[in-house]
């Protein structure tokens, strides 16, 4: 469900196997997302290269990672949302809550201090 | 699960139905985000807990950046806040965030910033409140 690397002191995590990021994935994504800020510092990036929807409990894991990151002094970013997907954080407002970058280059750039 | 669902728009109708809420003098109006999310009540929990968390974070900056004068970050900031009042459906104060943005942007009528401020700050714990009670 969830394939994940590191890229230096980043860890790359996207979604296997699925274009949608719904409700029949949302809460075992959730439960792997929030693991990772278990620990402290920790950096990751969430590429949605591939995805082209993401319905509300999709955005309730984002927002949930992005809360889990906070609270343990992580950065939780996003990276390669396509143009339908990008349209509904905007609906939602919520590009001005997550950082975005078009691609994962640029997303593990700005973790470089 | 969608974004429309109504049978989980109707759960939050019935909510309001049964609030001691006159809707025409709510200063919030979630209908958008209902719709959008079908209903998702956790969704509208976690954007309702984010916007706690925003209104937080502008009470303890936005004073700050008055203080300072440092009004191009007001500006930013006032622009950020108009997309976390929107999204709650504060038109209202959407409206007079807009004007402070671009007030702020051009350095005008600055004695006003501070009753904007205010004005904004104390109508988002309102909103916070009245939420509280009607969705958590």
């Amino acid at each position: 469900m969830l394939e994940t690397k590191r890229i230096d002191d980043v860890i790359v995590v996207n979604l296997k196997d699925t274009n949608r990021f719904n409700s029949l994935i949302s809460e075992p994504v959730k439960e792997r997302l929030i693991e990772f800020f278990n620990k402290p510092n920790v950096n990751l990036a969430f590429d949605l290269k591939g995805i082209t929807f993401i319905d509300s409990s999709g955005f309730g894991v984002l927002l949930s990672a992005l809360k889990a990151a906070s609270n343990n002094y992580g950065q939780f970013k996003i990276c390669n949302a396509n143009g339908e997907v990008m349209e509904l954080f905007k609906l939602l407002q919520l590009h001005h809550v997550f950082e975005i970058y078009d691609e994962l280059e640029a997303c593990m750039e700005s973790f470089k201090p | 699960m969608g974004f429309i669902s109504k049978n989980k728009i109707n759960k939050f109708s019935d909510l309001k139905k049964f609030s001691t809420y006159d809707r025409a003098t709510m200063i919030t109006d979630l209908n958008y985000l209902i719709t959008m999310s079908g209903g998702d009540s956790k969704f509208i929990a976690e954007m309702i807990e984010l916007f706690s968390e925003q209104v937080d974070e502008y009470e303890a900056i936005m004073p700050v950046l008055l203080q300072n004068r440092d009004y191009s970050s007001l500006a930013k900031m006032a622009h950020k806040a108009k997309s976390s009042v929107a999204v709650m459906g504060m038109k209202r104060v959407a409206d007079l965030l807009k004007e402070l943005e671009i007030l702020a942007v051009e350095k005008k009528e600055v004695e006003r910033y501070e009753g904007m401020v205010n004005e904004f700050l104390e109508q988002s714990r309102l909103a916070l409140s009245e939420l509280k009670d009607l969705y958590t």
